[in-house]
């Protein structure tokens, strides 16, 4: 027992905290021993805006993981949502130093350490650090030590965030006592968790829809190229439906799940729905009928906004022919009819749903992918935990906004 | 003591509002040690030369002796004996201390000083940073132009150069280094080494030629002295510098093209992205709004202006379908100023498109607007636009101008059919 290490993933979301249990034997096989969920308070599209009802119900959802896992958490992997994250990419350049003009260890450690150099705002902080390919003389080439040429370039893709809310999250995670390992960004999660390294080597684009936000990240020739979180989520829907048809929330909510389509279906468009308003489902006074046409305009106005924005912050990124195992999507917003329709036409990939199992498997659900992903990426890290010091890996994250 | 710095600092204030008055921008050029002479020997500032006062500031008499520059300082006679420092900065250093004062009167009254240098030698890392120190305390706006050494003149004098480039970044307002091993890199097989110098200083000359011409020549798009100051607002961060040229049918593509080419963008020294920026184009009478429209575009998200630009454009009777590009700009790295989760959203491309408004929008006549609010005043069911719901506690997410929490069938004006 003494050799394994327990893990604990922790997701605050928008609408509910879910906390996974893991260990890792032998640094190889993840085993899942306990699930925690709770209904999240005080987080509004990703951030928290209530301390306490958030430490609350983060707090219940860990006790409630390690009673079922029945082990104590050792090591806790965060992961970090919210439209406050951004992803730069810098790249990093220098002229080939030596006379004979080939590639020096030397001069590989300055490229690197250029692109990473990017100054930022005094509360923004670096969550990640992904290596792109190097280029030398604009030509792609793996390792390019003793290569021959004089420019040589490296792109980093840098993943900052807001300073305020990050430690908002560690906060809340300190309150119980425990330490955050690290922090991965949800999108990052999600695609480690949805897309193999397959897709990853001929690009995919993972969509991780949640309640608050949404999280994209692109694989090109299995590296990230970008990523972003757009602060959209299906809480919008269910608002924009309250406004609309003129509802209250839950109500709301209950169409979206059972009525919504992302596309405006003609086939069954004029077709009218009862709205109760009696928990029995009795008829009621105030009861009314709604076309289903315009809930689906609704829905549909909404998300086709979404992958405009998404198709807008890829911008050049966005080329078909570099992704070849098209579009993944996922998150709890992920099962809304049609979606993937409007999905794929709108950025022109071909997009696929991950498949919905039965609610009692946790690992294969969408809302789930992101937490799933954080344990599958403590499993391909697992020297992090056990080598650095305990608050070290993110103070050190921390205190790269003090340094130069 | 205190009392008397008091009052020589009133005293500065009242000289810098008769300034004010006076109108007349003051631009000072000030080359120091042997690559800063050679510099001002060389400019050519075409039709500005007389605007602009030009100086040089030497330990070596010699060098000195051979300018035909009015204003020229020679320091530290008695440390040097006029024979120039040795590469010993503390020697540069004690010179220049010892003739704080006559620095001080070459400067006074200065709005905008060039200092240029080459860094390492004794002379330029010794006394650039008293003198940018000087005019900078001295109230101006200080932009130094500094060589680095090549790096075959070993580490200890690249050792000295980054040191000084240190210090000078945070004294004055905006630091650009040239490292000579641009030189060889960019020279081709048949170019002397006069020339490759030459080339090299043709860079600089451009530069402070194209910011003289913005700031004293009256453009298409004027920008004035005040707006050079808010660019360089924050000390101590990168300054991106480039500049592009085209000519011919293609002149503003190959412009930007040679823009982005530009060797100064591929050294480690130099930021490739900048938080202000300073962008001028100068063209010939042919140049079209579009073409400039074009190349803010391609400026702006090349270099993430995500905060603000600044953009002038000059005409110069002399090109004829020539277009240059300069690109000046700086980070912020202790303006301790808060990026809003609301701003990182908002993409790169939405600094164009306000920037784009800002340039087309049409005035709207005052008939028109009552109009429109007339029809606001219909009796219409109205949605309350602060009213986002189940967000109205989150902070508000806007997104190229749009709040995203409001329905989007709203915003995009749907007809509902319920």
């Amino acid at each position: 027992m003494s050799t394994v290490s327990t893990y604990a993933a922790i997701e605050i979301g928008t609408s509910k905290v879910v906390v996974l249990i893991g260990e890792i034997l032998d640094g190889k096989t993840l085993n899942l021993l306990g699930v925690g969920v709770q209904k999240s308070k005080g987080v509004r599209k990703g951030k928290i805006v209530d301390f306490r009802a958030a430490s609350h119900c983060t707090h219940t959802a860990i006790l409630e993981a390690e009673a079922a896992a029945g082990v104590k958490v050792n090591f806790v992997f965060l992961s970090q949502t919210g439209a406050h994250l951004v992803s730069n990419f810098n790249k990093g350049s220098t002229l080939v130093r030596s006379s004979d003009n080939r590639v020096t260890k030397e001069d590989m450690k300055r490229a690197i350490s250029d692109a990473k150099s990017k100054q930022l705002h005094v509360n923004r902080v670096y969550i990640h650090y992904v290596q792109n390919p190097f280029y030398l003389d604009g030509a792609r080439v793996e390792d390019p030590f003793d290569c021959q040429g004089d420019r040589l370039e490296v792109g980093y893709l840098s993943i900052h965030g807001d300073e305020r809310t990050i430690k908002d999250h560690i906060h809340v995670i300190n309150g119980i006592g425990l330490h955050v390992e690290d922090m991965i960004v949800a999108s990052v999660a999600s695609g480690a968790s949805v897309a193999d390294d397959s897709d990853k080597k001929m690009g995919v684009l993972v969509i991780d829809i949640g309640s608050g936000t949404t999280d994209y990240v692109l694989y090109r020739d299995g590296y990230i190229v970008k990523t972003g979180a757009v602060p959209i989520g299906g809480d919008h829907i269910t608002n924009d439906l309250r406004f609309g048809l003129r509802v209250d929330h839950e109500n709301a909510e209950m169409i979206k799940k059972t009525y919504g389509k992302a596309i405006i279906d003609p086939s069954d468009y004029d077709e009218k729905i009862w709205l109760r308003t009696d928990p029995e489902g009795g008829l009621t006074i105030g009861d009314r009928q709604i076309r289903k046409r315009g809930i689906y305009q609704i829905v549909n106005a909404r998300v086709d906004e979404l992958f405009t924005i998404i198709q807008d912050e890829l911008g050049g990124f966005l080329d078909p022919k570099h992704i070849g195992a098209g579009l993944i999507l996922t998150g709890g917003s992920s099962r809304l009819n049609g979606i993937e329709k409007v999905a794929g036409s709108c950025l022109g990939l071909v997009a696929t749903k991950t498949p919905i199992s039965s609610s009692a498997d946790p690992i294969n659900s969408p809302e789930n992918s992101t937490v799933v992903g954080l344990l599958t990426y403590a499993l391909k890290h697992p020297n992090e935990g056990k080598t650095r010091g305990k608050k070290k890996s993110l103070m050190g994250k921390l205190s790269t906004i003090l340094s130069f | 003591m205190d009392t008397l710095d008091d009052h020589s600092k009133y005293s500065e204030n009242e000289k810098h509002s008769a300034k004010i008055f006076n109108s007349r921008l003051s631009i000072h050029l000030i080359g120091i040690g042997c690559a800063g002479s050679n510099l001002i020997r060389d400019i050519s500032l075409k039709e500005i030369e007389g605007e602009v006062r030009l100086s040089v500031i030497d330990t070596d008499l010699n060098n000195l002796k051979n300018l035909q520059i009015d204003r020229n300082i020679q320091i530290g006679l008695s440390q040097t004996r006029g024979l120039g420092t040795g590469g010993d900065v503390d020697l540069g250093r004690v010179s220049a201390q010892s003739e704080k004062d006559r620095i001080t009167k070459l400067i006074q009254g200065d709005d905008l000083v060039f200092v240029f240098t080459g860094l390492g030698g004794g002379t330029g890392s010794g006394v650039a940073p008293i003198v940018t120190k000087i005019a900078s305390d001295l109230g101006a706006l200080v932009i130094n132009f500094v060589a680095m050494p090549f790096s075959f003149q070993g580490r200890n004098r690249s050792e000295i150069a980054e040191n000084s480039l240190l210090e000078l970044r945070q004294l004055a307002d905006a630091v650009i280094p040239l490292p000579n091993d641009i030189l060889i890199q960019q020279g081709r097989e048949d170019v002397n080494v006069i020339d490759a110098f030459k080339e090299g200083n043709q860079w600089i000359e451009e530069a402070i030629y194209s910011i003289c011409a913005l700031l004293l020549k009256t453009g298409l798009i004027n920008v004035e002295f005040p707006h050079l100051r808010k660019v360089f607002a924050h000390k101590g961060g990168r300054t991106l510098f480039a500049i592009g040229r085209g000519q011919g049918e293609n002149g503003v593509q190959d412009a930007l093209n040679n823009l982005i080419q530009c060797p100064l963008l591929h050294i480690s020294e130099q930021s490739r992205a900048a938080d202000h920026l300073l962008v001028n184009i100068q063209g010939g009478r042919g140049l079209k709004m579009p073409s400039i429209n074009h190349i803010m575009r391609t400026v702006t998200d090349r270099f993430c202006s995500m905060d603000d630009t600044i953009f002038g454009a000059t005409f110069n009777e002399s090109f004829e379908d020539e277009v240059h590009i300069l690109v000046l700009g700086t980070t912020d790295l202790d303006s301790g100023k808060a990026v809003a989760s609301v701003t990182s959203l908002e993409s790169k491309r939405f600094e164009d498109e306000s920037f784009e408004n800002e340039l087309f929008t049409k005035p709207v006549h005052d008939s028109k607007k009552k109009e429109s609010e007339e029809e606001t005043r219909q009796g219409e069911f109205q949605f309350d636009l602060d009213d986002t719901g189940y967000f109205h506690q989150a902070e508000k997410n806007y997104y190229k101008d749009q709040d995203l929490d409001i329905p989007t069938y709203h915003r995009r004006n749907i007809q509902i059919v319920i």
